[in-house]
This record gives C-alpha cells, structure tokens and sequence, in this order.
C-alpha cells in the first residue's frame, strides 16, 4: 500500500516537474489560473443565485430574463469586434466589468446585511445570503489582482486602482419586490459575464501559447 | 323657490277660471320643484393610493342626497352604486364623500359620476369624471398592485396585475398558491387573499407572470400583528433617573422600518438590544409617571406605570469591599456606587466565606449516642462537628470501649469522615455482670485532641419492653414532647428518635436536653411524611440511659401504600373475609379500621365499618347462591387505600346435597327390591299375561326355492334408443349420447381418458360426444370421431350448441386425430353448454339441420344463455386452457341434473390436474353412483 503510495505522489511530482519545466511561459500558466478561478467563481454563482431565488423570491425556478440594472455591464458583444480586442483591452474591459459587479454586490450585500440584523435572523446552518455574496466578492478581487498583475506585466505604467472605486449605486429600489428582483439580476448577469471571462482567459490563454 | 304664478281670485262667480288658474299653479310648482334639484357640478377626485381612499368633492348645492356611481371605466361595470346623505361643508360649500376601494385605486381606472336626488326625484347625472388607473396604454409595464403593503394577520387583500402591453396574462401565485383571478379591464386582473396568515421574515412574495412565464413582476406583503408591550416597570439604580423595563408578548413578525418603536414620555427610545424580549428603555430623570407607547405600521399600543421613587429601588452591589481582619472579629468596608445611597436606609446582608483558615484550639467534644440491636451488636455514633465546633481540619476520631468490671478496653482510630462505628459486645456481655459498657469519642485535630464524650451501652437495655406507647401528633414546628418530671431526676435527658420500620443498625437522631427540661419539639430535615417514627425519651445520668417514655407518630399521615390480603371462605350458607395486616412500612398512617364492601358491577356498597384492628375478618350472612366481589379497605386518617377485591361464588351446601342423593338412591334400591320380589312371586302369572307360548306354523307343499337379488335395473332401452353406428346425414341436427357402459370402447385415447364426470344424464347432455354432421368436415375425421364416440339418441334431449364449436373449428376437427382438434370436438371447445339455444321440440329435432349455427355461427357461439362457459372464463380460448376440474364444483348446474355442468377444455390436463380435482371426481362420481 505504501509503495503505492510512494509511487503515485512520485509520479506526481514527476508530472509537476515536467508541467513546470516546460515551455509555456508565466503568462499563459496565469491565465489558466484565472480561468479555473473564474470556473469556480461561477459555480458559487450560480449556487448563491439559487439560494437567493429560494429565499428571496421564494421560487428556485423563478427566471426574468427580461430586466436589466442600467449599472451593470453589457453582456452582449459582438463576436469580431470581441475577438479582435488586444490583450492590454481585454484585461482592462475585464478589470472595470468585475469592479462594477464588485461594487454591485457590496451595495446589495449591505442593503441584506442591514435587513438581517434588523430580523434577528439567526441561521442554524450554511452561510447566510451576505456571507455568501461575501465569498464572490472575494473571489472577484481576487480576479481582478491576477488581471491587474497582468497588465501591469504589460504596461508597467499601470497601476491598479487603490481603492475600488464605490459607485455607490443610488437607492432606486423602490418597492421591497424590485429589490429583491434587484438581487436576482445582479446574480444572473455576473453568472453570465463569468461565462464571457472564463472565455476571455481561455483566449488569452491560447494567444500566450502561440 | 316655488312661486304661485296665479293669486286666488276674488270673483267666485268665475269658477272654471279659478280651476284653470289653480292647475296652472300645481304645474308650475312641479316644475319649479324639478329644477331646484341642480346637477353637481365641478366634481373632484383626490386618492390615496396607500390606503385606497377616494374622496369625492363636488358642488351640489342645496341637496343633500346624492346618488353615486363609480365604474370600472373600461369594462363599464359597476362597482358601487348608493345613494348617500352628504351635507355641504359651510365653509367650502361643497360636498364631500369618501370611498375606500377593496381593489388598489392603481389596478383601474374608474368613472365617477353624482346625480341629486329628492325622493323618488332625481337630477341628470353630473359630468363623468375618470380616476386614472395605471393599465392605460401609455403606461406599457408590467405592474402589480399594491406594493409593500402591510397588513394584520387574517385581513384580506386584493391584489391586481397589470400585464404588460403586447403580453397575455398568465397567473398571480401568492407565495406558492396559484390564485383566482378576476378580470378589471383589459391589462388589469385582480386576485383576493382572504384570512392572510404570518407572512415569513421577508414577507410573501405576490408574483404575476404573463401566459408564457417568460415575464412576471411582483409585490411583496408583510403580514404581522400590532404591538403589544407587557409588564412594564419602571425603577432606579442611582435614585435620579429611572430605567424602564417591559416585554414584548407577542412577535410582531415585522422589523426595520415596520417593526415596533417605542416612546417612553414622549420621547424616543433606542433599544440596546431590540432582538430581546425583554426591553429597556432609560429617563434621565424620575418623573413618576410613565406612559410607554409602542407603533408599529398595524398599530400602537400605550401602558402606563406610575410609583414613588422610593419605591422602586433597585438596589446596585457595594464598590470596594475591604476587610480589616482581626483575632475574633473582622471588619467590612464598602462603598456605593451613588452618592445617593448614604440617605437610604439599607438592609445590608454579609456572608462569610470560609477559605483557609488557621486553627486555634482543640475540638469541641462530639454529641455521642449509640444505636443497640437485640444481640449485643450495635453502633456508637456521634454528630459531625461544625466548623466552629472542630476549631481547625478534624484529623481524626478515637473509640473507646471499656468496661471497668471485665477490665476490657479496646480503642480504635477513625477517618475524620466517620461518624458512626459498629461494636460487638457478645462477648463483654458473656463476661461481665455488669450491665454497661462505656464508648467514649474523642475528636482530633491539628491542635490536639477534643474532651472526651462518653456514653454509656446498657447490655440489657434489650430486655426493657416499652411500657405504653403514645402518639405524637406533628405540627408546623415539629414534634411536641411533655414528659412528668420526677422531683428526684437531676439528670439529663436524651430524645432519639428512628423510623420504626427500621430494625437493625437504624439511622437514629438525637437530641440532648439538660435536666429539668419537661418538654422539646423535634425537628429534623429528614423527616418524611408517611413514615413512621419511634420516639424515645431516655434519662442519661451516670448510669446507662433508662427509657422513660415512648412515642410514635408521622410527620403527615397518608393512604395505605398497600392493601390488606384478602381470602374468601365458604362456611355453611355464609362468607367469611379473613385478611392479613398490612406490613408497617405500607402502612403511612396509623390505621383507623377497615372498610368491607360488596361490590356490584362498578358500585362498592359499604357493608361494614371495622374500627377494631384486631379483628381482621368478617362474616356476611343471609347471601343466596350467586358470584360475590368484596372489597376491604383499610383507612387511615388520610383515606381509604385501593383495596383488595376477592370473589366467591356461594355454592348451596353440599352436606345436604349428598345426603338427598343417597336417600333418594336407597329408595329406589328398596322399590327396585320389591318390584323383583314380587315378580318372583308371581312369576307363573307374569309369564301367563307376557309371554303366552305361541304354537309352531305348519307348511304344506314344497316352498323352497333359491333366493336371488331382486334386480331391478330399469332397462336403458325404456328412456333411449341406440342407434348403432348411424349414417349422419348433414342436413339432420339429432342429439346423441353415449351411453355411460360404451363410451370408452372407441380407439381414441382422448376419448378414452375422459372422465366419467363428463356426463349426462336424462336431460343432461354432454357437450363431449354430442356432434351433429356437417358437409365440408372430412370424412376421415368424422369417422374418428365416430369411432370414439357410441352415440345415443336421447328422446328428450334437446340440440346441444357443441355443434356451433365443431363449426367454428372445422380445421381443427379434420385433424381429429390431434388432442387440440379432440378437444374442440370431444371436449365442445369454447362453445359449451347451451341448452337454450335452441327450444324446439325433441321429435323436431330429430332429423331436422338446424339453420342457426351455419348461419350465425359467431353470434351464436356469443350469444344465448351458456351457463357453462359464461361463468367461468372471458376468454373461451383461455378458459379452455387453464380450466379446472376444482373450479367447476362451485359451477351452476342444470336444473334437471344431477352432475355439475363442467367448464370446457378440462380434459388435456385432466391428467397433471388429477391430484387438485380429486374432490371434483369423488363428488361427481358420487353422484354418478345415483343414476339408475
């Protein structure tokens, strides 16, 4: 059993010496990176947009594909025009697109925050709706320092942003029903722009390695 | 104002004038009167949307009835129509009406409109005017009515939908039920939530989707209850501000902006902790009255609390608690937290800890008894020294047993946890004369050993026997105890005191009394009610403890735990009860008698009261002969226990009995005796009148002849005509038979397996050989058929419908030499019996072709009353297969017959199916065994 053992995290290493030997550059190694990470970002997407529905709107089917938030980015692009963006384009649309969804989300995180504080909510078990968002957000800064660090590594006088830049995304809730559907297309379009990212960095990828 | 247009007429002569002039008034007047009622006018509409209030104002000068409609102003329909009382505003002159919509003023717009009224009198209507709704085309979206609305638990509420322009709508759900809708114009369907429960923490969802589902919007409601505060107190801590304290009784389900807040005298209060049921609010100062007001959207709720401020201190703990600590005393230093607190008189209380501390002198002596069983064992036992007795950490204890007289001493060191030792004095009481054994115990501590405390153990104190025994009778305080003192006792006194079910090595208690004492209550925390204690008063003097007095008594006397053990016994005619005490321990009071009850169906009847406990049985008399329950309850000064139930039956008494029977046997041994006595006697004349001598017959002639069974087997030829081997001609339809004696001569094995169940008898026809002949079957296999079946002519046998299924299956009967084709012929195949199927004449029968089953062979083998085949099987084809001989016992049979009318197709598995239609075949043979 041992040797088993033995041998297979020796083939193991074997096998990361040989990936880290060969000659695909940083580069292209980065961006696989962000392209798992924005994998798994979706999925915890596309796991808190079901909670939400469930708990918010009260119908884990429920879809609206017909609303739009005016502050989110345009999902929709066209197919040559986004295939021949430069690199340096690509990365910067990237980084304001996840800022905006970042900020999105931290506005809309409170605004539950608040809510849950004043419920007295106390949840047995699973991370609670803000804690969740939390996660993404998380996950979308760090993101975004990977497409920062990218493109510092291409233009060296970009510097990355200190501070977000908080929208601060003015209350135009106005009835609790649009606040919650709020929440929902927030979700829905940050799943569907994550599609579109993880595509951006396979390109990316794949001009790297060529 | 009406107006007389004509004045009255001075000149009488001028009649019809007058007349003329008065109908011309009274028409005027009518007329005026039609006018006054004006048209209102400049009708105005303000709406709250939130509370779907509509007020309508208008000018409708001097009327003050009013008829009002309002319209759904798309549809056209009605939604109120009244008429109203409405007085005119002075100051404004105008008229004002309210009217609350059950739908959102938003779902639709309505069509106002007033007319005057006088009586049956009406006004025109005045000018419509339309209250917008939000449905109208310039507004596309897609809406839902009301928004965040908030409502109590059980309200109803209507919500509408407003579907967007170019879209069907689809469906309202509230929560998860889909809900009815109405339609209120073409956009606009309305949904009514009746008797709305608690809606979750973030409300319930109300959500419109249009008939695709690809939209939907929604509302969302909070369903809640007003607040409702309780105990509401108001005290201070620093003796100037006042801390106000109240629960909240009920959840009001609604939080944030539309949960509760509160107001202590008019000015707001901010929860430190809104989440807590029990909240608090501070008031700078006391004021001495306080109103608490808690709003929440769905109501406010006020309760007030008004006191004296020193009345409602609440004290705070001391500050800086310093001690000065001295030999024997110590000194408590604190401080309070308010300068306020000096005023105030206070009840201080100071309790000591004790941690660590030092020694400072030898024990006290230790409160020694001893406990002696009835064979010189016993145990010496003191009390555990308190912390003030011990002086220090008790080390130990030393026992001492010594008797002075044997020269016996024996010490023995104890655990400081010891508080009783087991002594042995068998063998010091063997020795001695003497009638005492001094114990003596010493305490030990760090700083050196206690006095000595000494009792003295009476080796005979065993013999004494109690003289009388009294009741002590327990109060709130304990046991009260007076005893005589004797003038000439100057010792002390000794109270024990030990459950008297207790007899071996008892945990006793102890109270010492010095001398002149006459009376003492017992006290203890290990008394407990329905426990019997013995008391005992002992002098203790330098010579071993005598017992003066002794008591027994119960903290609290309660029911028997147990009940007497009851026997029944039969004595004579009577029943007597006999029951055994009930043991000490399950005794719990001092018993006060016994209750006997007979007992009948549920009621016990009380047939006695024994007050004497001694007598423990009872006799009832005068019962007749029958089952007797009876109950006997023993009571205490607490009640009746259960009771034991023993039941008898009264038997008649049996002495007699016996004694009947054996008179009753002698005598009819004596008659016997003499009957025989005098037929011996008589015994010529007996035999003359009953047995007379009776001559010899004589014969003449030859009579002798050879006896034989008398045979009388009818002749089968008297009911039926063989026809042997007949020539069949097709277009004759005859029904034949075969004889039960030559049914099995023919060649087939088929035929020749068939049971001998399969037959009929008379009028009973057997499916099986009947077979009429038809022109396209073939020779050869009619032949066959022929030469397995002898057939017989029955004269009153009608067709049988077997024909039909020969017809049916022509294939299969020309290949009459294969079991499947023998089965449809030999066996009737699906067809059955059917003797209805065709009721003509016997004689007409007989050579006659009926038409019918070539005709309509399938309606015929369908049709008609089949008794045989309808029964059992839907499918003639399966049942021909699967049916059993076991099946066909339960089969209905004809009316004329003997034998079960057998379902078809039995006979290819007659033989596998032998061991299950065993019954069939005995019970048909059985019968069988009953034809001529």
């Amino acid at each position: 059993m041992t040797v088993w053992w033995r041998a297979l995290i020796f083939l193991c290493c074997l096998l990361n010496c040989v990936e880290s030997s060969s000659p695909s550059p940083v580069q292209r190694n980065k961006y696989n990176n962000s392209f798992r990470l924005t994998r798994i970002t979706r999925t915890r997407v596309q796991l808190l947009q079901r909670k939400y529905k469930e708990q918010q709107l009260g119908n884990t089917h429920f879809e609206d594909r017909s609303r739009q938030l005016k502050d989110l980015p345009l999902l929709s692009t066209d197919f040559y025009s986004w295939l021949k963006l430069t690199d340096w384009e690509r990365l910067h649309a990237a980084f304001w697109d996840m800022q905006a969804f970042w900020n999105m989300l931290e506005w809309k995180r409170k605004q539950l925050e608040k809510e849950e504080k004043e419920h007295m909510v106390v949840r047995a078990f699973g991370p609670t709706l803000p804690q969740s968002i939390r996660y993404i957000q998380l996950d979308l800064r760090d993101l975004m320092n990977q497409v920062s660090s990218q493109m510092s590594y291409m233009k060296s006088s970009w510097t990355k942003p200190t501070s977000p830049t908080a929208l601060s995304p003015q209350t135009r809730s106005k009835t609790v029903w649009d606040s919650r559907v709020e929440g929902y297309i927030i979700l829905r379009d940050l799943d569907l722009y994550l599609t579109k990212l993880a595509r951006d960095f396979l390109l990316l990828a794949s001009k790297t390695h060529l | 104002m009406p107006r007389l247009s004509v004045s009255p007429s001075s000149k009488p002569n001028c009649s019809p004038v007058w007349l003329i002039s008065v109908l011309l008034g009274l028409l005027a007047i009518h007329t005026n009167a039609k006018d006054v009622l004006t048209v209102p006018q400049q009708v105005i509409l303000s709406a709250n949307m939130y509370t779907q209030h509509l007020t309508i104002s208008w000018l409708g000068g001097a009327a003050t009835t009013f008829d009002l409609m309002i319209l759904r102003t798309e549809l056209n329909e009605t939604v109120f129509y009244e008429t109203v009382s409405v007085t005119m505003n002075q100051v404004s002159g105008r008229h004002q009406w309210n009217w609350t919509s059950v739908e959102p003023l938003e779902c639709t717009s309505l069509s106002i409109k007033i007319r005057s009224r006088d009586g049956q009198t009406t006004s025109e209507w005045s000018n419509t005017q339309i209250l917008q709704g939000s449905d109208l085309p310039s507004n596309e979206k897609f809406q839902m009515y009301p928004q965040d609305r908030i409502v109590p638990v059980g309200a109803n509420t209507t919500f509408c939908c407003i579907v967007e322009e170019g879209l069907l709508f689809g469906t309202i759900r509230y929560g998860n039920t889909v809900m009815n809708t109405t339609r209120l114009s073409r956009r606009s369907f309305a949904t009514t939530v009746v008797n709305q429960e608690l809606s979750g923490e973030t409300g319930t969802n109300v959500v419109c989707f249009d008939n695709l589902r690809t939209k939907l919007t929604g509302a969302v409601v909070f369903v809640g209850y007003p607040p409702l505060p309780t105990d509401f107190v108001c005290e201070t801590r620093d003796l100037t501000s006042a801390v106000c304290q109240w629960k909240e009784q009920r959840d009001t389900n609604l939080y944030r902006k539309r949960g509760t807040r509160y107001s202590l005298n008019k000015r707001n209060c901010t929860l430190s902790s809104p989440e807590e049921k029990q909240k608090e609010c501070s008031v700078a100062q006391w004021e001495g009255n306080f109103t608490l007001v808690a709003v929440n959207p769905l109501g406010q709720y006020s309760l007030t609390d008004s006191a004296e401020i020193n009345h409602r201190v609440h004290p705070v703990a001391p500050d800086n608690l310093t001690f000065v600590v001295h030999a024997w005393n110590a000194t408590v230093l604190w401080q309070w937290e308010y300068k306020s607190y000096s005023s105030l008189a206070l009840d201080c209380q100071v309790e000591l800890a004790s941690q660590g501390y030092k020694t400072r002198g030898v024990p006290d002596a230790p409160d020694v008894w001893m406990w002696m069983n009835k064979d010189y064992t016993g145990q010496v036992i003191w009390k555990p020294l308190t912390q003030r007795q011990s002086h220090g950490l008790i080390t130990g204890y030393e026992v001492t047993l010594w008797s002075p007289e044997v020269n016996f001493q024996h010490t023995e060191l104890f655990s400081p946890d010891t508080y009783a030792v087991p002594v042995n004095l068998t063998q010091i009481a063997t020795r001695s004369s003497d009638n005492k054994v001094m114990a003596t115990v010493i305490a030990k501590n760090a700083a050196g050993v206690s006095q000595p405390a000494s009792v003295l153990i009476p080796l005979r104190l065993t013999d004494v026997e109690p003289f009388t025994v009294s009741r002590a009778v327990y109060t709130d305080r304990g046991f009260p105890l007076f005893w005589q003192r004797n003038p000439n006792d100057t010792c002390a006194y000794v109270v024990e005191w030990y459950e008297a079910s207790c007899k071996w090595d008892c945990p006793v208690e102890w109270i010492k009394l010095a001398a002149g004492n006459t009376n003492v209550t017992i006290k203890s925390a290990n008394l407990q009610p329905g426990v019997r204690y013995n008391i005992s008063l002992y002098s203790s003097s330098s010579e071993a403890p005598e017992l003066l007095q002794h008591w027994q008594g119960y903290m609290q006397e309660l029911v028997p735990s147990s009940s007497v053990l009851l026997s029944t016994t039969q004595h004579d005619s009577d029943i007597v009860l006999t029951w055994r005490e009930i043991p000490l321990v399950n005794r719990r009071g001092f018993l006060l008698g016994y209750n006997i009850y007979i007992s009948g169906g549920s009621q016990l009847t009380l047939l006695a009261n024994l007050s004497d406990l001694e007598s423990r049985s009872y006799t009832v008399k005068g019962l007749s002969q029958g089952l007797y329950n009876f109950t006997v309850k023993a009571y205490t000064s607490a009640g009746e226990d259960k009771g034991t139930t023993a039941s008898i039956t009264l038997e008649p008494y049996t002495d007699w009995l016996i004694l009947e029977i054996l008179a009753s046997l002698g005598i009819i041994a004596l008659l016997l005796a003499v009957v025989t006595f005098i037929c011996y006697k008589k015994r010529k004349w007996v035999k003359k009148a009953f047995y007379p001598d009776i001559p010899e017959p004589k014969l003449s002639g030859d009579w002798s002849r050879s006896q034989g069974p008398l045979n009388v087997k009818p002749s089968p030829h008297s009911l039926v005509h063989m026809v042997e081997k007949p020539e069949w001609d097709s277009s004759k339809e005859v029904l034949v038979v075969i004889p039960e004696e030559d049914e099995f001569e023919g060649d087939e094995p088929v035929d020749t397996d068939e049971p001998t169940s399969l037959r009929y008898y008379n009028q009973v026809v057997d499916e099986r050989p009947i077979r009429p002949r038809f022109p396209d079957s073939s020779d050869s296999s009619a032949s066959s058929l022929d030469s397995a079946c002898t057939d017989v002519t029955y004269t009153g046998i009608q067709t049988s419908g077997s024909s039909l299924v020969f017809q049916l299956d022509p294939q299969g009967s020309s290949e009459g030499q294969q079991p499947q084709a023998d089965l449809s012929v030999c066996g009737g195949g699906g067809g059955g019996y059917r003797p209805q199927m065709q009721s003509r004449a016997p004689s007409d029968d007989i050579g006659l072709a009926s038409p019918e089953p070539f005709l309509e062979p399938q309606a015929a083998s369908a049709g008609g009353y089949k008794p045989q085949s309808s029964w059992h099987f839907d499918s003639p084809v399966d049942a021909g297969e699967s049916g059993g001989l076991a099946l066909s016992l339960g089969s209905p049979t004809s009316v004329a017959s003997t034998q079960f009318l057998l379902p078809d197709g039995e006979e290819r598995a007659e033989e596998q199916r032998q061991p299950s239609s065993s019954a069939a075949t005995w019970f048909t043979n059985l019968l069988s065994s009953t034809k001529p």
